[in-house]
């Protein structure tokens, strides 16, 4: 069979194939992204499509063997080498927000993989400059203090007010490669004591009612009526938006005070308390590099304790087939998770170590590999085994 | 002052490389500062890699911002991830970190400066690593020996004529190379894609001479040829334009079962083509977009030019449609008399002639009729004055058979009622059809 090496583009589309490419390598190994590398002559035709990021795939005959993004290239022995690591490296490339892994805790191992493969987009809004951008506001101020918080406005004899919102504005346009919104994620006050409250809502484009439309009443004397989502880990599982894929979404953060009495250190007055945000995100999906191929419907393994806080998405993956027990690779854009690739050989190969004491007249009744007189175990291990030529 | 040295290594690599970066400021979590910048023209050549760099001592956004611009630009500048390292013979002043040198490869084609980065000095000499190149010395060269190939490609025309000669199972290529051409051969490239690009998958034949004969190729499948000369240092031409033909398979030329595909219909030839011996195209199915009388916006459909039409035996085909009127004044009635009135004419059509082998049928119909409000209609009918009377009604047929006429003329009858006494003037209206039927 002929070896050959194609050069494709980002879009898989076919830039050259180098038909004087020779010595070719590629390893694989488990949850691993890998080199593939070929050597072509200086003067091969379609050479110059051999650039940083473009794709290399080195197929045997009518088989594609490996496939890689190219990663480096060496002139320094008069030809030019070649090397790619496997498609697997394209999950390198997108990260994780921060603090992400309480989204992925509890979900089934298959799940997070496929989760995995398209990519995030985050805005934030944290600096006293753009919590004072608001796209609509009632009696709140954003403070320069803490790396930026927005608070509850005083009203005319210098107390905190009762409670007050702001709402911000993303566009599903002003995020490259848009696919679907993910969900809301904020840190903020909502101290046990009972005295301040603050809550998130959203609404999909620029009017309508804000969800979730859900009140209850806070525990102050007199007491006033809270709104919105008060959130179980705001910053890190945040509130769900369950893949809409809306131009526009609208974000309001209700602030409330049950306290307009206590008196700050060194006031004369009193002026009462006010809750603060401290932070707001909005994660976005956008379209990933890597596409679902043959992934389990579930695998019935429960993901716990992911460590994903701005990690790759590879490094989940990784995890995710590391904890059940599967292995995964990226071939032509497609990634694929199996505990093994392509069918047994048991009953079709034999390898007969140099000491040849496993050589049988029916190659499909393997049962016993010795090497060096002793029993060989695969158990989770790697064995080279040396052919005789 | 020019020093002999060797060329060691010349690498790129990616690792560290990004186009995106997502910087973040101090704290933890999402309580923290943070802005994704992307440098747009580095992602439209590299694709999009990102990298994530904390800035903790960032003071405001701006302040991150800044920082993570020049961040940003360092690690999207494919030029700071190339390991360049040349080796200095003999004992020469020594080098110091720092220096900027002057480094030129004369095999390789390419002058550029650069920063000494490292230094390993023994007794035979140096081995210098230098950073800092102003642009990616790889690139450069890809893009030089593109351009190079190109040239000598240009030197290297293509061949000026290729003709196909369908045959049973396959095709002959014959190529005509120009009289002062340097090729020793030519490649043929055969594809059943339109539009393809050669590669080694298409490559059908290679060698001296100007006949080839492509064998085994499936019947009535339509094959596109590119051919490109070859001279004896290595260097191609460049392609000729696509040709096509189809294996006829075994008999005279026809078409047999398969299918014509016209790929790629947005392109404006896309299409399927009639042209009289002038050359001027009279019919065009596919992309009419731009052909005289077709609608803006109208992309794909069948195109005819004036006279021509289609035609189906056996099928009624309009030859004329039309309306016209006659009048008439009933003088002296009287309230309540009805009075009739025939041969209220006009003509329909001047002298023509029914061809043998057709019939035509004429329909006719009163549209409308315009009395005052002394009169009324009671009855009204038409015929035809050149053969038939037929009775008063409000519409008629009738059928013209093989041969000349000097003109048709609608005839009404009509029947009214005054309602008062006196002149009573009219026009009647009729719209009229013409079909034909050829046999």
């Amino acid at each position: 069979m002929v070896l050959s090496a194609r050069i494709l583009d980002r879009d898989r589309a076919v830039l050259a194939v180098l038909p004087g490419a020779f010595d070719a390598r590629y390893t694989r190994r488990p949850l691993s992204a890998t080199e593939v590398s070929v050597s072509v002559p200086r003067d091969s035709p379609g050479l110059e499509h051999a650039v940083r990021g473009n794709l290399l795939e080195v197929w045997r005959g009518p088989t594609i063997e490996a496939s890689g993004r190219l990663e480096l290239r060496d002139v320094s022995g008069g030809i030019i080498t070649l090397t790619a690591y496997t498609e697997e490296i394209l999950l390198k490339d997108s990260r994780l927000p921060a603090a992400y892994g309480a989204v992925f805790s509890g979900m089934d191992a298959a799940d997070v993989i496929r989760a995995c493969l398209d990519g995030w987009a985050v805005a934030r809004i944290k600096s006293a400059s753009e919590w004072a951008d608001t796209t609509g506001t009632s009696k709140t101020t954003a403070v320069d203090a803490g790396g930026g918080t927005l608070w509850l406005a005083r009203d005319g004899d210098g107390k905190y007010e009762r409670n007050g919102y702001a709402y911000y504005r993303f566009t599903a346009a002003s995020i490259p490669n848009f696919k679907s919104w993910d969900r809301i994620r904020w840190a903020s006050d909502y101290p046990a004591d009972g005295l301040v409250y603050t809550t998130i809502q959203y609404r999909f484009g620029t009017s309508g009612t804000w969800l979730p439309n859900v009140t209850w009443p806070s525990d102050g004397d007199p007491s006033q009526t809270l709104t919105g989502e008060r959130g179980v880990l705001p910053d890190e599982q945040g509130l769900s938006l369950g893949g809409a894929t809306n131009s526009i979404l609208e974000v309001r953060c209700n602030l409330y005070s049950d306290d307009q009495d206590s008196q700050e250190e060194g006031e004369t007055g009193t002026s009462g308390t006010s809750p603060r945000f401290y932070a707001l995100e909005v994660v976005a999906r956008t379209t990933g590099l890597v596409t679902v191929g043959s992934i389990p419907a579930s695998t019935g393994v429960t993901m716990q304790a992911v460590n994903a806080d701005a990690t790759t998405a590879f490094d989940v993956i990784r995890d995710a087939c590391e904890q059940a027990k599967l292995d995964f690779q990226v071939l032509q854009g497609q990634l694929s998770a199996a505990e093994a690739f392509g069918p047994s050989l048991v009953n079709v190969v034999n390898l007969v170590t140099s000491e040849g004491r496993a050589a049988l007249d029916e190659p499909s009744t393997i049962e016993v590999l010795t090497y060096g007189g002793e029993p060989v175990s695969f158990g989770g291990e790697f064995v080279t085994v040396e052919v005789p030529t | 002052m020019s020093l002999i040295a060797e060329l060691v290594t010349l690498t790129d690599t990616s690792e560290g490389f990004a186009t995106i970066l997502i910087a973040r400021g101090p704290g933890t979590g999402i309580n923290r500062m943070q802005v994704t910048l992307r440098n747009e023209t580095a992602i439209t050549k590299y694709g999009a890699r990102e990298a994530i760099e904390d800035f903790p001592d960032a003071v405001n956004t701006a302040d991150l911002l800044a920082k993570a611009q020049v961040r940003l630009a360092e690690v999207s500048d494919p030029a700071k991830f190339q390991q360049l390292t040349v080796r200095v013979a003999g004992h020469t002043e020594p080098f110091r970190l720092g220096q900027r040198v002057r480094v030129s490869d004369g095999e390789l084609g390419f002058t550029t400066t650069a920063k000494i980065v490292g230094i390993d000095t023994d007794e035979d000499g140096s081995t210098l690593a230098l950073g800092d190149a102003p642009a990616s010395l790889l690139d450069v060269i890809n893009a030089k020996e593109a351009e190079e190939k190109r040239d000598i490609a240009l030197g290297l025309p293509a061949p000026i004529s290729v003709q196909l000669v369908p045959t049973p199972t396959g095709m002959t290529v014959l190529v005509t190379l120009g009289a002062n051409s340097r090729a020793i051969g030519v490649e043929v490239h055969v594809s059943p894609v339109n539009g393809f690009m050669p590669d080694v998958s298409t490559l059908a034949a290679r060698g001296p001479g100007v006949r080839f004969a492509i064998e085994g190729l499936p019947t009535a499948v339509r094959q596109f040829v590119r051919v490109r000369a070859f001279d004896d240092r290595g260097n191609f031409s460049p392609y000729t334009d696509q040709i096509s033909t189809a294996a006829r398979g075994v008999g005279t030329a026809e078409l047999v079962v398969g299918q014509i595909d016209i790929t790629n219909a947005e392109r404006p030839e896309a299409a399927l083509s009639v042209k009289a011996s002038g050359g001027a195209e009279v019919l065009r199915l596919g992309n009419i977009t731009g052909k005289a009388g077709v609608p803006s916006g109208t992309q794909y459909g069948l195109w005819g030019d004036q006279g021509t039409g289609v035609f189906i035996r056996g099928v009624l085909e309009l030859v004329e449609i039309g309306e016209g009127n006659g009048s008439y004044t009933m003088t002296s009635m009287t309230a309540g008399e009805r009075r009739g009135q025939v041969g209220i004419t006009y003509n329909v059509m001047g002298s023509f002639t029914v061809p043998a082998g057709e019939t035509w049928y004429v329909y006719t119909a009163l549209k409308s009729v315009l009395p005052d409000d002394t009169t009324r209609l009671i009855q009204a009918g038409v015929a035809s004055t050149a053969q038939w009377t037929s009775s008063p009604s409000t519409y008629s047929t009738f059928t013209l058979e093989a041969r000349a006429y000097n003109y048709l003329r609608l005839s009404f009858s009509v029947l009214v009622e005054a309602i008062t006494g006196g002149d009573k003037s009219h026009v009647l209206w009729a719209t009229y059809f013409i079909l034909r039927k050829r046999s």
